[in-house]
């Protein structure tokens, strides 16, 4: 029995198997649907932000309204209705919480059910979470022994207040607000994020960690990430998303920033489960990432891992400038699309200074009628001798629905720099299929075991929690696309 | 405005052309000639904002003709080649050449094509019926003089199970503009070694496209030497049609000064069990620039393919430049498709070796840039192209 044969009488019969789609119901301020300047002034003012803020705002608003929307990814959905969504949804509460015990207790329930118990990361110490529920920043954990050893983990809205010299020094300093389309609307109507600050010299005591939810109906996210890791620095960060399962389409703009001083490490970790829309490819977040850091100082580096399993469109391709001498890049990614998921992913080495290095590990599943993309560029600029990148990209393919794509932009314009790339597509191999079932194991069990094998180089990159957790989701990801 | 609207042509270049047909031109030549004229007028050449043309921008070229405004009237000094009872009067002549062609749509980047067809005088055709197999290659000659738009159509067309070998040389003097089209159509099991030495002139733009059709079991071996010109697009496209086709596209380029080469090719698997390969050695030196864009797409009934593409460069000197991009797009999973792309100077590892055995620093590098093209050459099927390659390589090093 072939697997193209199973594949199509599986994929009509698949369950939705989406286990975060529930919806909590929760009372919510929210701020007139559409986008205008007075939404914008609306938001700022509820961040009670100060000028210069607002002032970015409106003029990165203004680029918006001409700039035309990025059309060269593989991707195929109906334009966007701005128009149609929320740009601002908080759950009522009357202030801020100030600790645990005052947050609404229908919001810890929810990320208890997603398996972020908030209350009892608190006792047993390991990761600090930043929960941020629709557009804003519900709870986070461990302040304080953060706080001891002078790291700043708070949600951003909360930073421009207390630390307004660091977010102005460096907000939109990786990503400009003009960047692209979808960056220029972040910076225009972002609501929350998470801002973190190492001072020089220190190892972060613990895994930071942020949880992205958006609960509301034709709610878009807007969240802004900025990292800034100060000299011999080290921090590792964790993302994790969901959605309910809703029918119509949500939008999802994100901006992430890293900056990496002198000798200092960044690390950033991402699972990406976004609700993928049904088995007929109706719903699902459109999910439009600017993701970019910089190594700016001399033997920095930045390591993003990613497992994108959700989203009915990812658009995303978080990037290294390595511009400090001997810094290093590293993108370590793994892709899922099933049903009609699309997916158009990779990432951008800019190498600039001497002796950079960079590192691609990109691997990507497709099942169903998805499509996959790789789409990523190495450029060596010419004063980056000695710059070496290795590049390596799979596919693999479960039925013949599906598509799996690779696009690389190779360029290197130093004698001296040192470049390879390969790329494979194929389908599972029937021997190892069978060597499997022949042990046993059932069809799908087999499957998930060679994809989670096929992913091995990445998922062990990711930190232990997530790890655990990413291997799951490869399983559930692809339950009901083979026999 | 903040964002003028990208354009993906260059409409004020329709003005350096003019439709000036011969009068003694066949009128149904004519005709398809000012309709795609008219296609180009209302575009004019490519800009870098098309996909296929990103890496080659035409419009900074020009700037360097521009001095001296040129207008091209369409003139054809080349031999008219008939080979077989083929005629330029035939239907499935006039078919081809007013036909784009067949995968046009997917890029929407014919201007040149258009162009092309708008300034031949006539067509030139090959036709071998079924089941002969010709010996000796054909050997077309392509000259150039200054100041002239070259333009040409060939038509290759092998029967079933036919073979033919064809040797292109492309050689010139002064500042001339090709634009060659060639066209194609191989039956069943027919097999075509297409060879292409480009030595055209220092100052020349060498800019052709080849679109290739293969039924089932057909085979297409290309290769191109790219040597001359100042700018040189090669562009080939293989639309394998039936099951077992197999098309390879081999090439060398040998790149100095401020010369600029971009090879586009694309391997279209339509059928089941088609093997396709793109090989492509580039050795940089000087300020050159090397351009390889490669694709191989398989349709969602081509299972079974086999498709692979290696591009590795050498760069040499310090401002050379190599942009490569190897693409896949692939709709059927029961397929081996890999694609590998490297750039970098000689190790110098084996260039220590053989120092130390003697050899002094340019013939040991000599020595590790043959070998480096070596795994082309080896596998030209034609002993007179091998030798002639092996020579103009051994010249080249040696300039």
């Amino acid at each position: 029995m072939s697997i193209s044969e199973d594949t199509i009488r599986q994929v009509e019969t698949i369950g939705s198997k989406y286990s975060a789609g529930f919806v909590t119901d929760i009372e919510s301020d929210k701020a007139p649907k559409g986008l205008n300047e007075d939404i914008i002034r609306f938001i700022s003012a509820k961040k009670s932000e100060p000028e210069w803020l607002l002032e970015w705002r409106l003029k990165a608003f203004s680029h918006w309204l001409d700039m035309p929307e990025p059309d060269w990814a593989k991707l195929d959905f109906p334009p966007l209705d701005y128009q149609d969504y929320y740009y601002y949804a908080a759950p009522k509460t009357q202030d801020r919480p100030k600790s645990l015990d005052e947050v609404d207790p229908k919001l810890l329930e929810t990320y208890e059910k997603l398996g972020i118990p908030l209350r009892e990361q608190e006792i047993l110490a390991g990761v600090a979470v930043d929960a941020v529920f629709d557009s804003v920043s519900v709870a986070t954990t461990f302040r304080k022994t953060l706080e001891e050893s002078g790291v700043i983990f708070c949600p951003i809205s909360e930073a421009v207040q207390k630390h307004p010299d660091l977010i102005r020094k460096y907000m939109g300093s990786v990503v400009p607000f003009h960047d692209n389309k979808h960056a220029c609307l972040n910076s225009a109507v972002f609501t929350d994020g998470s801002f973190v600050y190492v001072p020089e010299g220190v190892r972060c005591p613990m895994e930071l960690s942020t949880y992205f939810r958006i609960n509301e109906l034709n709610t878009g996210q807007f969240e802004r990430t900025l990292i800034v890791a100060d000299k011999g620095a080290y921090v590792s960060y964790l993302e994790g998303c969901t959605a309910p399962m809703r029918d119509e389409n949500q939008l999802h703009a994100a901006v992430v920033e890293l900056i990496a001083l002198d000798d200092a490490e960044i690390k950033y970790s991402t699972v990406q489960n976004w609700y993928p829309g049904d088995e007929n490819g109706k719903g699902g977040i459109y999910n439009f990432v600017t993701k970019r850091g910089i190594c700016a100082g001399r033997r920095s580096k930045i390591s993003w891992t990613q497992v994108e399993t959700g989203s009915a469109i990812t658009w995303k391709y978080p990037s290294c400038i390595l511009k400090g001498d001997e810094s290093i890049g590293e993108f370590y990614s793994v892709a899922i699309t099933n049903n009609y998921q699309q997916a158009d992913t990779g990432t951008k080495m800019t190498h600039i200074g001497r002796n950079t290095k960079s590192r691609i590990i990109s691997k990507g599943i497709a099942a169903g009628h998805s499509d996959s993309t790789y789409r990523g560029q190495v450029k060596i600029m010419p004063k980056a001798e000695g710059a070496r990148n290795f590049t390596q990209c799979d596919s693999l393919l479960i039925g013949d629905l599906c598509g799996a794509h690779t696009v690389p932009y190779i360029e290197s314009r130093n004698p001296k720099a040192q470049l390879e790339h390969e790329a494979t597509t194929s389908k599972i191999a029937e021997d190892q299929l069978f060597y499997c079932r022949q042990r046993g194991l059932s069809q799908e069990e087999a499957v998930a075991l060679i994809v989670n094998g096929f992913c091995r180089e990445v998922l062990q990159k990711l930190p232990m929690e997530f790890a655990v957790e990413a291997q799951k989701l490869v399983g559930i990801s692809l339950e009901g696309s083979v026999g | 405005m903040r964002f003028p609207k990208k354009k993906r042509y260059l409409p004020e270049t329709a003005d350096m052309f003019r439709y000036a047909p011969r009068d003694d031109i066949a009128p149904w030549l004519a005709t398809a000639g000012k309709a795609a004229f008219d296609r180009f007028a209302a575009v004019g050449l490519p800009s870098s904002r098309l996909e296929r043309w990103k890496f080659s921008n035409i419009a900074t070229i020009l700037k360097k003709y521009s001095a001296d405004p040129l207008v091209y009237d369409a003139v054809s000094s080349d031999p008219h080649v008939r080979q077989g009872q083929a005629d330029a009067q035939e239907a499935w002549v006039r078919e081809l050449v007013d036909a784009l062609p067949p995968n046009h749509e997917k890029y929407g980047d014919m201007a040149l094509w258009d162009l092309n067809t708008a300034s031949i005088q006539d067509v030139m055709v090959v036709d071998i019926p079924e089941d002969m197999i010709v010996k000796d290659p054909i050997r077309l000659d392509f000259a150039g003089k200054d100041g002239a738009f070259l333009p040409a159509r060939l038509i290759i067309r092998l029967g079933a199970r036919a073979q033919l070998a064809v040797i292109e040389h492309h050689e010139g003097q002064g500042a001339y503009w090709r634009n060659h089209v060639t066209r194609i159509v191989l039956g069943e099991g027919a097999r075509l070694d297409h060879y292409r030495i480009q030595n055209d002139s220092p100052a020349a733009l060498h800019l052709q496209m080849t679109a290739i059709d293969l039924a089932a079991r057909a085979a297409y071996h290309g290769f191109t030497l790219t040597e001359g010109a100042s700018f040189a697009r090669h562009q080939a496209e293989a639309v394998l049609q039936g099951a077992q086709a197999h098309v390879a596209f081999n090439g060398i380029n040998l790149l100095k000064d401020r010369q600029h080469s971009d090879t586009t090719l694309e391997a279209e698997h339509r059928a089941p069990s088609c093997t396709s390969s793109q090989l492509l050695r580039s050795v940089v030196d000087d300020q050159a620039r090397g351009v390889f864009q490669g694709k191989v797409y398989v349709d969602r009934v081509a299972q079974k393919t086999d498709g692979y593409q290696l591009s590795n460069a050498l760069l040499l000197s310090e401002g050379a430049e190599m942009d490569t991009k190897p693409e896949l797009e692939i709709y059927a999973d029961d397929v081996k498709c890999s694609h590998g792309a490297t750039t970098g100077q000689l190790d110098s590892e084996p260039l220590f070796y053989l120092r130390s055995r003697g050899l002094s620093e340019q013939e040991a590098r000599h020595l590790l840039i043959e070998a480096f093209v070596g795994e082309v050459v080896d596998q030209l099927a034609d002993e007179s192209v091998k030798t002639l390659v092996t020579e103009r390589l051994a010249r080249w090093l040696k300039r």
